[in-house]
């Protein structure tokens, strides 16, 4: 399939007033817009960086969906972005970009090796294990405990309905997992803010909490961009350049023009192609080999109403294979919250081979599958067990949500 | 070995790593590309014929040829009549677009490149022609990006730029086919 649906208009999951409709207009337009360095002009979208990722959200979430991702070998993407752990060196993310008159904080390579894993019927599939360099750092050398955690853009869409899963309900489907799984124990992502504890909902590791942070952060980290949350720019601790470069405002994004977003990815629904077949072969496997255990097809929200996400929003232990590294090699053990998969079809439609996972490694459902560990063994061992027929069937369904 | 090691073997090839280099010094910021692009570099290139772009549509739109570069000069977005409104809609803020027109002998993909990151709308009638695909390369001035779409024969087919801030865009036209795909 082509590339057709590039642009196609968004919608909301809710009736919106014609108040509401103006705000998620405005944020779909901001959404869009490519910010402009401080001052050239001044306005309401100047003060990109000094040291960014993108230009702009969509550059990044590639039309409300989940980032392109690396094609191959080379130098990482703009949208996928380096998160930086253990030091603040370099701030939270490595910004690969610059404006005029200010140095790339650093560069990302990629170079894939091959992973084969043999299926029960000797099929074999060959997997793609990133191996991420570090190039022409602008200042002074990173440790070598410094964790990198590549992340692909995520779909945005849909994220305001996972904000308003209840605790009740992810601690109702935690003891279900304990009660019916020997080996599934999801766990729910406390986050400690200056308000106390939050439930995070939000990000490949429920690391935010609200669709405002997840906004606000990726203003800041990855345009340079302040905001009425996030008052600083993700410069390097060294970067004393970067800390006192123009700013385009204070904040740079402008109260309406953030909230605007806020409204527009929290209101934006999530595209269906069709409502997914339950009576399906792929959909019997999916709940049999154990997917549906963490990719859970139904919650219930704060509204009363449920919502079909296949996620469970919690925490699980998906083994070494997906763990960070960081610059010395050793692994960091990872938490991952399960990917809700709802909208995958609008990912797969492009005319590019997919990338999936948080690092964009797999390049198929199969693959993703694959790289299941930890929690998720005994259900891909299962996936492995069954015959060709059934495994198209699976990924077929899966590719459908 | 488990049943389970025995059925689902791994293996290998290469452990994963960090590392800091430095970057081969023939990595350049117009790798990114995965098509052959070397049509569309070599294009834009060429000496630019300056263009200035239509503020709204018409007979008066610049006619452009194919294999050609020209420099298009554009201007402010709020002031412009777009005969089809940009699919992706922007903050008019600072952004610049214009209109102009193409007419192609041979129906057939033919990919549009520009040194911004302007969108790229193509309007045949007051119908919008869906994109096929595009790629950017960050860091390549000509092109910074190229989009493809499927252009019918002799038809004045409408480009319209939007949602960028430069005022002036390095624009070539070319048949995909070139690149030999």
């Amino acid at each position: 399939m082509a590339v057709q649906d590039d642009a196609h208009p968004p919608h909301s999951w809710k009736p919106l007033s014609r108040s509401e409709q103006a705000r998620f207009d405005l944020g779909y337009a901001v959404f869009n817009t490519e910010w402009v360095p401080a001052n050239s002009p001044a306005g309401r979208i100047d003060g990109l960086g000094p040291v960014f990722n993108v230009q702009g959200c969509d550059a990044c979430h590639n039309s409300r969906r989940r980032g392109r991702g690396p094609r191959g070998d080379g130098e990482a993407p703009g949208d996928l972005v380096v998160q930086l752990g253990g030091t603040d060196l370099y701030g939270r993310v490595l910004n690969t970009a610059a404006i005029p008159g200010f140095k790339p904080e650093g560069q990302v390579w990629i170079h894939y090796t091959s992973r084969r894993v043999r299926l029960a019927d000797d099929t074999t599939i060959e997997l793609h294990e990133p191996n991420y360099r570090i190039a022409n750092l602008a200042g002074p050398p990173l440790p070598g405990g410094t964790v990198l955690s590549p992340r692909m853009p995520p779909a945005v869409q849909g994220a305001g309905l996972l904000e308003l899963v209840p605790q009740s309900e992810l601690e109702s489907v935690a003891r279900l997992q304990k009660r019916a799984t020997r080996d599934v124990r999801g766990r729910i992502s406390w986050l400690r803010t200056d308000h106390g504890r939050v439930i995070g909902r939000l990000g490949w590791q429920a690391g935010q909490a609200t669709v405002i942070d997840q906004v606000a952060a990726a203003f800041s980290r990855e345009m340079g961009l302040t905001n009425p949350v996030a008052a600083f720019d993700d410069c390097g601790r060294w970067d004393a350049a970067c800390r006192t470069a123009p700013n385009g405002g204070v904040p740079e994004v402008a109260p309406d023009l953030f909230e605007a977003v806020v409204a527009f990815e929290r209101w934006h629904a999530v595209p269906v192609a069709k409502m997914p077949d339950r009576s399906a072969l792929g959909a019997q496997l999916f709940a049999r080999i154990g997917c549906a255990d963490c990719h859970r097809s139904t919650l219930a929200i704060d509204t009363g109403a449920v919502i079909h996400p296949y996620t469970d929003l919690l925490l699980h232990n998906l083994g070494v294979g997906l763990a960070d590294r960081n610059l010395s090699g050793a692994l960091i053990p990872s938490a991952w919250r399960t990917a809700p998969l709802w909208g995958l079809h609008a990912s797969l439609v492009a005319n590019q081979p997919p990338r999936l996972l948080h690092d964009g490694r797999a390049r198929s459902v199969e693959e993703a599958v694959l790289w299941h560990e930890g929690e998720a063994l005994r259900a891909r061992d299962a996936y492995s067990h069954l015959n060709v027929q059934q495994r198209q069937s699976l990924i077929d369904w899966i590719a459908g949500l | 070995m488990t049943k389970r090691a025995a059925l689902l073997s791994i293996y290998v090839m290469g452990a994963a790593t960090v590392i800091m280099t430095p970057v081969p010094a023939e990595e350049d910021g117009c790798s990114h590309f995965t098509w052959n692009v070397s049509h569309e570099r070599a294009v834009m290139q060429q000496k630019a014929e300056s263009v200035t772009a239509a503020t709204r549509p018409g007979s008066q739109l610049p006619l452009l040829k194919l294999d050609q570069l020209y420099e298009l000069r554009l201007s402010p977005q709020a002031g412009i009549s777009f005969i089809a409104q940009p699919a992706k809609p922007t903050l008019n803020d600072s952004a610049q677009g214009g209109l102009v027109r193409i007419r192609v002998p041979r129906a057939g993909v033919y990919r549009i490149s520009v040194s911004s990151g302007h969108w790229i709308d193509v309007v045949s009638g007051r119908r919008t022609i869906k994109s096929k695909d595009f790629q950017g390369s960050r860091g390549c001035g000509r092109p910074h990006k190229i989009v493809e779409f499927e252009l019918p024969a002799n038809t004045d087919v409408v480009i319209q730029l939007s949602g960028a801030t430069e005022a002036s865009v390095a624009t070539a036209i070319t048949p995909a086919t070139a690149a030999g795909h």
